[in-house]
């Protein structure tokens, strides 16, 4: 896979390249700046974008528009995996307003994790939704927004153990309840949410998304 | 049981022996008894008769004394109010209430006799009301003799019956006579009293029409002169006893030099958070990446010691970079910067697990009080959640003209101590730098609110 790498302090340029390279994925480029991202990608035309939030010029939110621009700008779909050093729910509603395919949104440190990192940035660059947990979480304290205000006390606490990559069987220990009534709760979630046939372990996600896009 | 039967025996034998004595002693007991029970009493009466009254009347003294204390901040109020509307100034009203503890509480006495801003304001109504009295009295006297004026010439000209009026006043054995002229008015005040002696004393009153109306005319004049001068007074006084900002006139000696101290301060936060960002949090990441690389490779080789002992290393380091994180956050929100206080704010109370709700009302203000009312509702929240054990909170933030308003509301025990912990000192001292006020109402079982203002262009 060819990358175009967008991270304005150099030690950690060198550190995801030198993961990328581990797996066989090639940094095509590697820029400094937000502004130099737009240049890059046309001229390299890479199968992947990862790029900070927090790049000069302004050093606050460059990066994300920059990732949006390529998107805007290049192809709608264009596959850019986004990282940050805060998971802000507000980034990703704004990452996932125009289509959720080919976008990943990801904690720097979740980059530590090295099999499940290449394992997200393969997955987005094939089209798929990557989200932090983080973003699931914090939707999760925010009970008071619709759509999840529609779910009761049980069903919130049930997504918010999905949104943590638990399995039915380890909500079901977590909760004192057997499996059959997970399922249950979960497919109730599913509903009112309006996500219906999804495989199943793309639907935590996609509950995610689905939120944020009504925001 | 053998000493119960002994005392029976006992109580028995004392019966018999002494039944004159024991009414002899009784006799005097009760003969005695009455004297000194109705001295003691009449003691009593006396102490209790002047006592009470004058505990009640130091009572009522002090709940009088503590009332005025307390309705203080209305004053304040009042008066900036009429300020600002009627000389069109832009004085920061101030925030209230005041006070946190109930009026009649040991606490929330103290807390309104020790409340200096309620005396800085009894010091404003009496010094407040000096300097007008250049402007009141001329103008009173001025319209005095003005009406007299008007009505000794209204009454010679319309009404002739009563040019000369004569009113005896049988019981002072005198008369006082009134005669009218266009241009004068004679008021004399003449007779005897009812002991016979004369009364001829200085009652006797000449308003020339023209002196009359030079003289108003000059007392007006006088009062128009010092108009401004008393008005600008007056402001001072506002500003000085009443306002916030006496307390940062203390400090500063210009607006720009204050200005500058809230920007060097804000630098210094961007340059922080520039240095942890770049220095440790990418150091730590990289530290991070590396620890996950050899991870890989211990599992390839199957090493599976190391493998556990690099799970910790990464364990260790994931929390060090969650600390430094928190640390970073509020320095510098990359959202405040650029999406505003609503959306910071927003992402703010989405870290926290109880529910608050944030409503902003306006756009984008200056970014200094922006900055200020971010780490103020930081630090309120962060009480909310650890002091006063709150389930729920509201943050309102209104801009009106140019003062912006801000409400933090929770539903906690309230009790939050002013004096106590730097957290709270901080939110004043951000507020008042920018010349605006901030008060904490908290009392025992709460709720807590917050309240404050901020001039802003």
């Amino acid at each position: 896979m060819r990358v175009v790498l967008a991270e304005d302090v150099a030690l950690l340029r060198e550190g995801l390249t030198r993961v990328l390279g581990d797996f066989n994925h090639e940094v095509v480029a590697s820029v400094g700046s937000a502004s130099e991202v737009l240049g890059a990608v046309r001229e390299f035309s890479p199968d992947l974008l990862i790029t900070d939030i927090r790049m000069p010029p302004t050093n606050t939110d460059d990066g994300l528009r920059a990732a949006l621009d390529v998107r805007a700008k290049i192809s709608p779909k264009f596959p850019v995996m986004v990282l940050s050093q805060y998971i802000e729910t507000h980034y990703a509603s704004l990452l996932l307003g125009e289509g959720s395919e080919g976008v990943g949104y990801l904690l720097k440190d979740r980059v530590m994790d090295i099999k499940s990192f290449i394992h997200s940035i393969e997955e987005v660059a094939a089209g798929g939704t990557v989200i932090d947990p983080e973003v699931i979480q914090s939707l999760m304290m925010r009970v008071t927004d619709a759509p999840l205000a529609t779910l009761t006390a049980r069903e919130r606490e049930i997504l918010a153990l999905m949104a943590q990559g638990k399995s039915n069987l380890g909500i079901a220990e977590v909760l004192f309840i057997n499996e059959s009534s997970v399922e249950k709760h979960i497919s109730n979630i599913l509903s009112k949410l309006g996500i219906v046939g999804e495989s199943s372990n793309h639907r935590r996600v996609l509950a995610a998304i689905r939120y944020l896009q009504n925001r | 049981m053998k000493n119960k039967e002994e005392e029976k025996q006992e109580e028995m034998s004392e019966k018999k022996s002494s039944f004159l004595g024991r009414r002899l002693r009784e006799f005097f007991y009760v003969f005695t008894g009455f004297p000194i029970t109705v001295a003691m009493s009449a003691i009593l009466i006396a102490i209790f008769s002047n006592g009470i009254s004058s505990v009640i009347y130091v009572l009522i003294v002090a709940i009088v004394l503590l009332a005025l204390l307390a309705s203080m901040e209305y004053v304040a109020i009042f008066e900036i109010a009429r300020v600002n509307k009627m000389l069109k100034s832009e004085i920061t009203p101030i925030t209230t209430p005041w006070f946190s503890h109930p009026f009649f509480s040991w606490e929330g006495a103290r807390e309104r006799i020790s409340s200096g801003r309620s005396w800085l304001v009894v010091l404003y109504v009496f010094s407040a009301c000096v300097a007008p009295l250049l402007v009141f009295l001329p103008t009173v006297a001025a319209i005095g003799f003005f009406f007299v004026w008007v009505s000794s010439a209204t009454i010679f000209n319309f009404a002739p019956l009563y040019r000369n009026l004569h009113v005896n006043v049988h019981d002072f054995g005198g008369n006082v006579s009134v005669s009218v002229d266009p241009h004068s008015l004679h008021v004399q005040v003449l007779g005897t009293t009812i002991d016979g002696n004369p009364v001829d004393s200085g009652f006797k009153w000449i308003f020339h029409s023209t002196t009359t109306v030079t003289a108003s005319i000059l007392l007006i004049a006088i009062a128009l002169l010092l108009t401004p001068v008393v008005a600008r007074w007056q402001k001072k006084l506002v500003e000085r006893l009443l306002s916030s900002q006496s307390i940062v006139e203390k400090y500063r000696t210009s607006g720009v030099r204050l200005k500058k101290a809230v920007a060097v301060g804000t630098q210094d936060r961007n340059r922080i958070e520039k240095d942890l960002h770049d220095g440790v949090q990418a150091r730590l990441t990289v530290t991070g990446i590396e620890i996950g690389r050899a991870q890989l490779l211990a599992e390839q080789a199957e090493q599976h010691e190391i493998s556990e002992a690099l799970a910790k290393a990464s364990l260790e380091n994931a929390t060090a970079m969650q600390e430094i994180r928190n640390l970073v956050r509020g320095l510098r929100p990359a959202l405040l910067e650029k999406n505003g206080l609503e959306a910071a704010l927003k992402s703010l109370v989405e870290k926290h697990e109880i529910d608050i709700s944030v409503e902003v009302k306006g756009d984008r203000f200056d970014s200094d009080v922006e900055s200020a009312i971010y780490l103020i509702c930081s630090e309120a929240i962060m009480n909310g959640v650890r002091h006063s054990h709150a389930t729920s909170m509201s943050i309102k933030i209104a801009k009106k003209e140019k003062i912006i308003s801000l409400e933090i509301k929770d539903d906690g025990i309230g009790g939050a101590d002013e004096s106590k912990g730097t957290g709270m000192r901080n939110m004043h001292d951000r507020v008042s730098i920018l010349g605006g006020d901030l008060t904490v109402f908290s009392p025992e079982g709460g709720p807590t609110i917050i309240k404050a203002v901020i001039p802003c262009e």
